[in-house]
């Protein structure tokens, strides 16, 4: 864990530079610039963000942040892969949700995580994904009347 | 009065209003135990519905899906880990914990009796002393805002778990992330990159989809091949009990009412509120440690607050035609729309209506609480589906949930975006509950903070000088101190 409180340091003292060095950026544009303008608000969040993950990163040093020992293998397992791949399909469906439509690119990410969970039925295969797709289509686009994307097949 | 009330309760139980109650209450239920269908987006929806309906019939269907909605939003939380609605956020933080514990037909009763009571008594404080705080927050300017804001931003120490420094960061990259898009003073695009769709800022809903209801999806999906945990299949048992429920009435009584004066001041609503109930139960509690773990209390005073805020918001509405809320600004087109004139002239002119719509408000909270209990053993059965069933609902639901907000791919895309650093940031042990109340609250912090510098011609001295901003700020110090010893304590 103490190596993961330096990293979550890093990523914060990169994010505040990069907040500051956007900020700097900001145009003036109105009179009332000169009291507190648009770069005002992020500039002095990212300058207490830069302290705060100083203080961390002292702590860390000293010490006093709990240390429970696991490593950098324990925190990110080999396990993960499956946790990557799932987010894998959730970023395919996305991508196949305007092509194909709501109904067909929900059959499609269920039909595709289920089997990754080890669910092996091909009965479970076959209409778990087709009855979760037309129940969630049905409540939130038939009751509810809130738009889906509808794809080629306008569904 | 009390002949009013009588006659509004009459009304209430008529053919013609009650079965649109029912609806109502139920409908606003499962409304806001749908991720990403919050009780503004229920009540916007449903709206046209009651165009052709009689005044008081529409008012009822509204405040019916007002009421379950803010409650139907923990449901989730609950058992899923998404809250519904922002409103229900807090509750995540023991709701979840106790159903992991396989108490979660416990975590629903006490949330729905929770509900019912901050519910009613608003209820009560919205009919007895409605115009006393309506003059109250009519006081609140910017500076008294950014006071609030400041107030509600103290929470984040409290509700940081084991490291305060790391939710404080947490914290710092919500402000960061809601100043995305147009500045709102100058309208200045900061950190767009010239996408338009960030014009707006990130909306609320996908970002909480996805530190919560993603990222848990991503940790489960790890953990997939592990023994399936035991959940508590004994109703009997399973449910709150009498003696537990009074032990938790005062907290829910105080959070009640704090989060009815909450409601009535407007542009602060039940996510604040909720999240304000539970740092202060925390703060005044012997189990203090025990928050965050699946303490009662930790699921009592926000529920309790939220519901607090549905009577407190129709304050203003009603005695001043100042929407409390976004839901009650939608109430507000409804009243128009029904040819009513909100302010205190509608006492007068259309009493009928007013104390319907009060009847409607106590018979409502008590369905919704008859509702909830029941509703527990059927709620329930979602803990008990395998993980490799659940999840791929998780995912779908999300998704769904953060597309239907806009009808934009692109907010599913933030979805997925902070699905993913909240599954880094339960790896690294960072609490993600601070990132969202400071997407909700940095908003008000910053154009409140500017307008009140630019009112006082650059100067500061409105943080010392206006008596009910110093109030929230000493009580922000207060918060930020009890945090500090308790982490110090443990």
């Amino acid at each position: 864990m103490k190596k993961a409180n330096y990293g979550i340091v890093l990523v914060f003292l990169l994010l505040s530079a990069f907040v500051i060095y956007q900020a700097n950026t900001f145009e003036q544009t109105l009179i009332q610039d000169d009291y507190v303008g648009a770069s005002f608000f992020p500039e002095l969040l990212a300058w207490m963000t830069a302290g705060l993950a100083l203080v961390l990163g002292w702590l860390n040093f000293r010490g006093k942040m709990d240390d429970d020992g696991r490593t950098l293998a324990d925190l990110f397992p080999r396990r993960m892969l499956l946790a990557l791949v799932g987010l894998g399909l959730v970023v395919a469906y996305v991508m196949l949700l305007e092509p194909l439509g709501f109904i067909l690119a929900t059959i499609a990410l269920n039909a595709a995580l289920l089997p990754l969970f080890g669910v092996r039925s091909p009965l479970v295969l076959a209409l778990f994904p087709v009855i979760v797709s037309l129940s969630v289509y049905a409540v939130f686009y038939k009751i509810l009347i809130v738009p889906l994307p509808e794809g080629l097949f306008y569904f | 009065m009390v002949a009013l009330l009588l006659n509004g309760l009459h009304t209430t139980f008529s053919l013609a209003i009650f079965p649109f109650l029912v609806l109502g209450v139920a409908g606003g239920i499962v409304i806001g135990a749908l991720p990403g269908l919050t009780a503004t987006m229920g009540v916007a929806v449903l709206l046209p519905l009651t165009f052709g309906m009689e005044s008081t019939r529409a008012l009822v269907v509204l405040a019916g899906i007002y009421i379950g909605a803010i409650y139907g939003g923990s449901i989730s939380a609950i058992l899923l880990k998404t809250p519904g609605t922002p409103a229900a956020a807090a509750t995540v933080l023991d709701g979840y914990e106790l159903a992991r514990k396989g108490e979660a037909a416990k975590a629903l009763s006490i949330s729905a009796i929770a509900s019912f009571v901050g519910g009613i008594v608003s209820t009560v404080m919205l009919i007895t002393i409605s115009p006393i705080l309506a003059n109250f927050a009519l006081r609140f300017g910017a500076p008294e805002y950014f006071a609030l804001a400041v107030f509600g931003l103290s929470i984040i120490a409290s509700i940081s778990g084991k490291s305060p420094v790391k939710g404080l960061l947490a914290g710092m990259f919500g402000l960061l992330i809601s100043t995305v898009g147009l500045d709102p003073v100058t309208s200045f695009p900061r950190f767009t990159f010239g996408e338009i769709n960030l014009y707006n800022g990130l909306a609320i809903i996908p970002v909480l989809i996805g530190l919560f209801a993603l990222a848990e999806a991503f940790v489960q999906m790890e953990k997939i091949f592990e023994p399936a945990r035991t959940v508590e299949t004994d109703f009997k048992r399973g449910m709150v009990s009498l003696k537990e429920t009074i032990s938790l009435l005062p907290v829910m009584i105080k959070s009640a009412f704090i989060g009815t004066f909450i409601g009535s001041i407007p542009g602060a609503g039940a996510d604040i509120a909720a999240f304000v109930c539970y740092n202060e139960a925390r703060r005044t509690s012997k189990k203090s440690k025990e928050f965050g773990t699946g303490c009662l209390e930790g699921i009592a005073a926000p529920e309790a607050g939220n519901n607090g805020v549905t009577g407190g918001a129709m304050v203003p509405l009603l005695t001043l035609g100042v929407p409390g809320d976004a839901v009650t600004a939608i109430l507000l087109g409804a009243l128009v729309i029904q040819g009513l004139q909100p302010g205190p002239l509608l006492f007068a002119k259309s009493p009928d209506i007013v104390y319907g719509l009060f009847s409607s408000l106590f018979v409502g909270n008590i369905l919704m609480l008859v509702f909830g209990l029941l509703g527990v053993r059927l709620f329930c059965r979602v803990v008990e589906l395998p993980k490799r069933i659940i999840i791929p609902v998780i995912v779908t639901l999300s998704m769904v949930g953060a597309y239907s907000m806009n009808n934009s791919l692109f907010d599913v895309w933030v979805c997925i975006a902070f699905g993913g650093i909240g599954y880094i940031m339960q790896k690294v042990e960072m609490p993600s509950s601070p990132i969202i109340l400071a997407v909700i609250l940095g908003p008000m912090a910053e154009s409140n903070l500017r307008r009140a510098v630019l009112m006082y011609e650059g100067g500061y001295s409105f943080l010392w000088t206006r008596p009910i901003t110093v109030v929230f700020l000493a009580l922000a110090l207060l918060s930020l101190y009890s945090s500090y010893k308790r982490a110090h304590a443990a």
